[in-house]
């Protein structure tokens, strides 16, 4: 099960898997891995359209199918790998960063996937309550119009 | 609603006054007279906050005769709401397709 929340400046989805650290690294890291699930449910990722440059600096791209056929290609740059254990990478058109964490479990990996993308200004606790907030009070004003 | 707009509207709610506007202008319209009085600040320093969240499109202000009353664009912050769970969904449907893989690749040993 995904637990996936706005929490503080974050977006973070997490999830218990079971198998090993080394093939949840290797699903993020290989071709053939990103292929099978960067799409999810709603899209395919042609395996012949992703590169993978695994080097801080390098970057791993591939192309989205969307069910109506739209394709779009994504580009990731490498800032930290620490195998088997952390992955970051940046979007450089959005300046999306994403960290990914695999930490072993008795049966298994728990994965957690940090997304940030808010501007400077609101990277404070302070600003992501106030977010969280707002969030709240606009469903709040939804449910009470 | 594109990236330039988010940006502005994000970097809008950076601010505890302007979020505690939005707040208090979800139950209900306001001027910026009503809007200062549970603050220690002039009228002039609401003023520029509200403008700040007119510019991004969060807050709408209307004339009434001599009343200028604010209005909370609810659909404007429900793109931003919209936006976050767009990154909420993608997320859950990769790690299901990427539990799907592993266990795949499992059976297959």
């Amino acid at each position: 099960m995904t637990t996936a929340d706005l929490r503080g400046d974050e977006l973070i989805a997490a999830r218990h898997l079971p198998a090993d650290a080394e093939r949840v690294w290797t699903a993020f890291t290989s071709a053939a891995g990103i292929a099978a699930f960067w799409g999810g449910s709603h899209a395919t990722v042609a395996p012949e359209s992703v590169t993978v440059d695994l080097r801080v600096g390098g970057e791993f791209a591939l192309d989205t199918r969307a069910p109506s056929g739209a394709t779009r290609r994504l580009r990731f740059l490498y800032v930290r790998i620490t195998a088997p254990h952390e992955l970051v990478f940046d979007e450089p058109v959005t300046g999306l960063r994403t960290t990914v964490t695999i930490r072993p479990t008795g049966d298994g990996t728990d994965l957690t996937v940090h997304q940030r993308r808010l501007p400077p200004e609101l990277r404070t606790r302070q600003a992501a309550d106030g977010l969280a907030s707002i969030l709240d009070a606009l469903a709040t004003y939804l449910e009470n119009p | 609603m594109p990236a330039a707009d988010l940006d502005l509207a994000f970097a809008a709610l950076g601010d505890p006054v302007r979020r505690a506007l939005l707040s208090r202008l979800a139950h209900g319209d306001a001027t910026v007279g009503e809007l200062a009085e549970p603050f220690d600040l002039t009228q002039q320093a609401i003023s520029h906050h509200v403008g700040v969240l007119r510019r991004c499109g969060l807050v709408e202000q209307r004339r009434e005769g001599t009343r200028r009353p604010c209005r909370l664009k609810a659909d404007r912050l429900a793109l931003l709401s919209t936006w976050i769970d767009d990154q909420r969904r993608t997320w859950d449907d990769r790690l299901d397709a990427l539990e799907r893989h592993l266990t795949g690749d499992g059976a297959a040993r």
